[in-house]
């Protein structure tokens, strides 16, 4: 059996089913009406809003640095903290949506590898900065809205950094759970972009 | 029934052939509506139903799931009327369509985020079946066979086989799956190859037992 011999099969198959098939055309509209979105243009989505808005985060840092420039043990971390977002954004600056309508499978199936071997790589990263720019940022806003000094009282000193201290235990005594799923993530993304590229040159 | 739309969006770039179509267009255009009318969604509508039977096999190949086969209707129905806003009409109708489709059903079928993001399932297809029954005792063996053998290949393996069956040419595969025309033609002829050997292989089966 030849394949061109087959797409007459394949043709008859098709006329056939279309025949038993109708359109649920009530369900199509109210897709339409509802504008529903794609579940992984969303995701996508989802992680670009979050890039923009370590702008955001980084402008609100160097906001509250600039009100207490004169104190540099407040704004001095603050600006760190604010390099940090700025340091993320410029990492997730290449993230973009996939076109589903102009690029060809391979394309697309390549763009979404590296955005799932990106997201898996950066995240490690993403956590730390934003630990640090919380950490950062927290002192200046104890001062300014809670009246709260950090710095000059020993009591309040110690319960602080007791605070992040105890997160930071928390989060190195998870961490090697969480690096797990994320380096299981990235092999995984890595055989996807592997497969693809394979298949490409064969 | 895509024509007229092509001529709203781009009515220096596109003429018409056909006077019903041209006056229709113009008369839209008097009633100053736009893409996103009722209109343009009863379009829609009817591209799916001339393509219903190519969805629903494309659908199938990648899903055997059917809860999960709702799901890729829904993603593929929302990206095809989303993309319908950017058609240019540079390419054909049927192309763009199977495009989008393959391009849904690779990324779902690729375990991508979409589906571990997974949440609720729909209980509503886009298709209404009017029988019921299994749809391979209709169809004649080598249907059968065909879809197995199908259902064997890998998902761009697949991709390329169903276009081909669809009767598209090398430069059109070439153009959807992302590789070079020759690349089309060397996977094509391993494609015949391996179907010859299965059906080589059915048959000393069936001798055999």
């Amino acid at each position: 059996m030849e394949l061109d011999d087959l797409k007459d099969t394949w043709n008859k198959g098709k006329k056939q089913i279309e025949s038993r098939l109708t359109l649920n055309e009530r369900h199509i509209h109210d897709l339409i009406i509802q504008k529903s979105q794609s579940r992984f243009t969303a995701l996508l989505g989802i992680s670009i809003i979050g890039r923009n808005l370590a702008l955001l985060y980084m402008g609100v840092s160097v906001w509250f640095a600039y009100t207490m420039i004169d104190e540099l043990a407040y704004s001095i971390p603050a600006f760190i903290g604010a390099a940090a977002m700025l340091f993320s954004f410029i990492q997730h600056r290449s993230l973009k949506q996939p076109d589903f309508n102009s690029m060809d499978t391979l394309t697309l199936q390549k763009c979404i590898s590296q955005f799932r071997m990106h997201t898996a790589k950066m995240g490690k990263y993403d956590a730390a900065i934003v630990l640090v720019w919380i950490v950062t940022l927290t002192p200046i806003i104890l001062k300014q809205r809670f009246r709260l000094s950090i710095y000059t009282d020993p009591a309040n000193f110690i319960t602080f950094f007791s605070v992040v201290l105890l997160i930071s235990i928390l989060v190195i005594l998870f961490s090697g759970k969480i690096y797990h799923k994320w380096d299981a993530e990235l092999a995984e993304s890595e055989n996807d972009l592997k497969k693809i590229e394979v298949f490409e040159e064969d | 029934m895509h024509l007229p739309l092509i001529y709203l969006r781009h009515k220096n770039k596109y003429s018409l052939e056909c006077d019903f179509l041209e006056d229709l267009a113009t008369n839209l255009q008097n009633l100053n509506l736009n893409m996103r009318t009722p209109i343009a969604t009863e379009q829609f509508v009817q591209i799916l139903k001339e393509n219903r039977g190519i969805l629903f096999k494309i659908i199938n190949t990648y899903c055997k799931d059917e809860e999960d086969r709702k799901d890729l209707e829904q993603e593929i129905i929302i990206n095809l009327w989303k993309s319908l806003q950017t058609f240019s009409g540079d390419i054909k109708l049927s192309t763009w369509i199977y495009k989008v489709a393959f391009n849904v059903s690779v990324s779902f079928y690729r375990k991508d985020a979409l589906r571990k993001a997974k949440t609720s399932s729909l209980s509503v297809s886009i298709f209404n079946e009017t029988d019921f029954g299994d749809p391979k005792e209709d169809l004649n063996a080598n249907h059968v066979l065909l879809h197995d053998f199908i259902n064997q290949q890998d998902e761009f393996n697949r991709e390329i086989l169903i276009l081909y069956l669809e009767d598209l040419s090398y430069k059109e595969i070439a153009e959807i799956v992302g590789i070079t025309e020759s690349n089309v033609g060397t996977k094509i002829n391993r494609l015949k190859k391996k179907l010859k050997e299965y059906f080589n292989h059915l048959k000393q089966d069936s001798i055999w037992n």
